[in-house]
């Protein structure tokens, strides 16, 4: 059984085609403005780099926000549900996932048999999530890609007090002027994403296995801060990016 | 009327796209319009006394003096219904009125400063200011502080929070201690009508508020039946004639005649005719989102239908019939401190746990009401608990009774789809 998951997310559409339960193909691309225009393209792509018709997609699920711009599929799932399943997927005893995207970060716990039990999300803020990091990469003239390598170097993160994405900018910007090392200002950074996740997470114990999903979990120094401060070793599936997609196409096989 | 449609026609436009939008009866909607006219009627007439109150203000003791009470937060509900609140609330926060205040609060005072009709928000000037914080305290400070505004005479009736809800002793005393202020409104009211109380006049009154409250609960009661006759969507709006108009004979006619209908509906229909229990049973807690309805009709089209609110059932305050003074005044003082809002953490839980499964709840939505902060205390105390002992999925939704800004579509639209997504795998995982 073939199917395909399609995560529009805020700032990039993944892809997943899955068959008989196997990992086929993978695929990221930016959103844009326009969702449709999105998930049609690398849905075009896909079909050509795997040469098949559209036809021979048995089930194609849609998640993340802009999961109704999908007029095609045959079901729409949410990406909590979709990362559950894929964490899943990665790791079949999964306990918890964290899943840190463009606009949202958010805290997935399961139960004994696997499925959601509850869940948290950041509320109408997007510190704390891959757009945060974008801002802060900006404001440090980085790639998002050194940005993760770059924390591994600090001696002593700074300490990064705002929670808002627009005044975290502007405390930043004072300690570069302060001539605080990049390294630890990014440190810092990363330290202030890990901890407003955490509190998000509440205080009950944290579920173990613990994964890391979802564009940011590419960030090794996020990785790092959250192991910190959860005293936890962390998992980070390889597909982390399209953990979401992966478990809608999943979802598909089983409906 | 003519005045405002003419200053603001879209405001006026928009507003009654926003009530055909709601989920009203043509009675219940000429109901509230009779209460509205009533109120019209009673400012202009000069003689007339009248007076504004907050929701759990015994009323009685107003109406029994030919004082016509005034709800400046039904008024806000109005504009909530009709989806014009914001630019009265930002107007509101332009002349001082923190963002962190109650929406209705700071809707019905723009809509006052913009002199919108009550239909549209804006509360009539009272001869006299009312207000109780047996459920919340912004209502006395609301109240207190718009009379002092508009130099009106103001009084306000303290109602203790009866935390432990076991020491029985101390239930007396409070009542006790409430009676006491009745005699004290009692005079206040005498000195600003010249008129005399007739105990007489007040019990017929009470005896009126208790027909219609009971007649109210014996309705809400038959939403746990399989399927409801009713949802939240509906509800709120059929609570309203109860919120102000308990004692006019015309509300008390809409919800006898209305019980009549469900009970042969129910009671007498074959059973083949009542179709079967709804896919998802959900309980809401807190005060509903009055500008998005469209949110309670997703729900429903998902399968997730409300049919059980504390807030819609609470607001009919008279549960027991009296038949003395006496006997009525301590009555009606221990249901003023006797409130699900008041209860502590324990009582909480069990009262949710009680209805819960009376009910037959699949889930329960716990709005955090970025505004009402009352209502929204405790709430991840409350969920992990019922959580824990009930293994129902809970969710928390982060929005505001009447300011829009405070709701975000996306983010709200993803929260509400995971939890009818959670149902789903839990009803599935029971079979």
């Amino acid at each position: 059984m073939l199917t395909v998951g399609i995560d529009i997310g805020s700032i990039t559409t993944k892809i997943a085609v899955i068959d008989d339960n196997k990992l086929l193909f993978t695929d990221v691309s930016f959103t844009g403005y326009n969702a449709e225009k999105a998930w049609q393209s690398i849905l075009d792509k896909t079909l050509t780099r795997l040469g098949i018709e559209q036809s021979a997609i048995d089930r194609l699920i849609a998640t993340g926000y802009g999961r109704n711009s999908v007029d095609i599929a045959d079901k729409k799932i949410t990406e909590i549900m979709c990362h559950a399943s894929g964490a899943r997927f990665f790791l079949p005893k999964t306990r918890g996932i964290i899943d840190i995207g463009g606009q949202d970060s958010k805290f997935i716990s399961l139960g004994d048999n696997g499925s959601v039990g509850d869940f948290v999300m950041n509320d109408k803020c997007s510190a704390g999530t891959g757009r945060f990091l974008e801002v802060m990469a900006r404001a440090l003239e980085l790639n998002l890609e050194d940005f993760g390598k770059i924390s591994l170097m600090a001696k002593k993160p700074a300490k990064i007090s705002s929670m808002c994405t627009v005044f975290a900018e502007s405390e930043v910007i004072s300690l570069i002027s302060k001539g605080e090392a990049r390294e630890n200002i990014v440190a810092g950074i990363h330290e202030s994403i890990a901890s407003r996740v955490t509190s998000m997470m509440g205080q009950s114990a944290t579920p173990k296995p613990l994964v890391l999903t979802g564009g940011v979990a590419k960030n090794i120094g996020i990785k790092k801060a959250l192991e910190k401060i959860l005293k936890i070793k962390i998992e980070v599936p390889d597909t982390a990016q399209v953990n979401g997609a992966i478990g809608a196409a999943l979802l598909g096989q089983k409906q | 009327m003519i005045g405002f449609i003419a200053k603001h026609p879209k405001v006026f436009y928009e507003g009654v796209k926003g009530f055909m939008h709601q989920a009203l009866t043509p009675r219940i909607f000429a109901l509230l319009n009779e209460y509205t006219l009533k109120s019209k009627i009673a400012t202009l007439l000069p003689w007339k006394k009248t007076g504004n109150v907050v929701a759990g203000f015994p009323v009685e003791f107003l109406l029994s003096l030919d004082i016509f009470p005034l709800w400046p937060e039904v008024f806000a509900i109005y504009a909530g219904a009709a989806g014009v609140t914001q630019p009265l609330i930002e107007h509101a926060e332009s002349i001082g009125y923190s963002r962190d205040l109650c929406s209705y609060m700071k809707t019905s005072i723009g809509a006052y400063e913009k002199k919108y009709p009550c239909d549209f928000g804006g509360p009539p000037k009272g001869d006299i200011y009312l207000s109780t914080n047996m459920i919340c305290d912004t209502h006395v400070k609301w109240i207190e502080n718009e009379a002092r505004r508009l130099a009106a005479p103001y009084f306000g009736l303290d109602v203790p929070s009866y935390v432990s809800g076991s020491d029985e002793a101390r239930l007396e005393r409070y009542i006790d201690y409430v009676v006491a202020q009745f005699y004290d409104l009692i005079k206040f009211l005498e000195e600003q009508t010249g008129k005399s109380f007739s105990e007489e006049k007040f019990m017929k009154t009470v005896n009126k508020s208790q027909e219609a409250c009971l007649l109210y609960h014996e309705i809400y009661n038959y939403r746990k039946r399989l399927p409801a006759p009713q949802y939240f969507e509906f509800q709120r709006l059929f609570m309203l004639p109860i919120g102000v108009m308990w004692n006019l004979d015309s509300a008390i006619k809409y919800y006898r005649k209305y019980l009549a209908k469900i009970k042969k509906r129910y009671d007498h229909a074959p059973p083949e005719e009542l179709t079967g229990r709804e896919k998802f049973r959900v309980m809401w807690e807190g005060i509903t989102i009055w500008y998005k309805v469209d949110m309670y009709y997703d729900l429903a089209e998902k399968g997730a239908k409300v049919v059980y609110e504390s807030y819609t059932e609470s607001v009919a305050f008279r549960k027991k019939r009296t038949s003395t003074f006496p006997e009525t005044l301590r009555q009606m003082a221990k249901e003023l401190i006797l409130t699900p809002y008041t209860f502590n953490l324990e009582n909480r839980i069990s009262f949710f746990e009680q209805k819960i499964d009376e009910y037959d709840i699949d889930g329960l939505i716990l709005h955090a009401n970025l505004s009402c902060r009352p209502s929204s205390t405790g709430l991840l105390d409350l969920k992990d608990a019922i959580q824990k002992n009930r293994g129902i999925p809970i969710l928390i939704l982060n929005a505001d009774m009447d300011d829009p800004r405070s709701y975000a579509e996306g983010p709200t639209q993803t929260r509400l789809d995971s939890f009818v997504e959670m149902m789903e795998e839990n009803q599935q995982s029971k079979k």
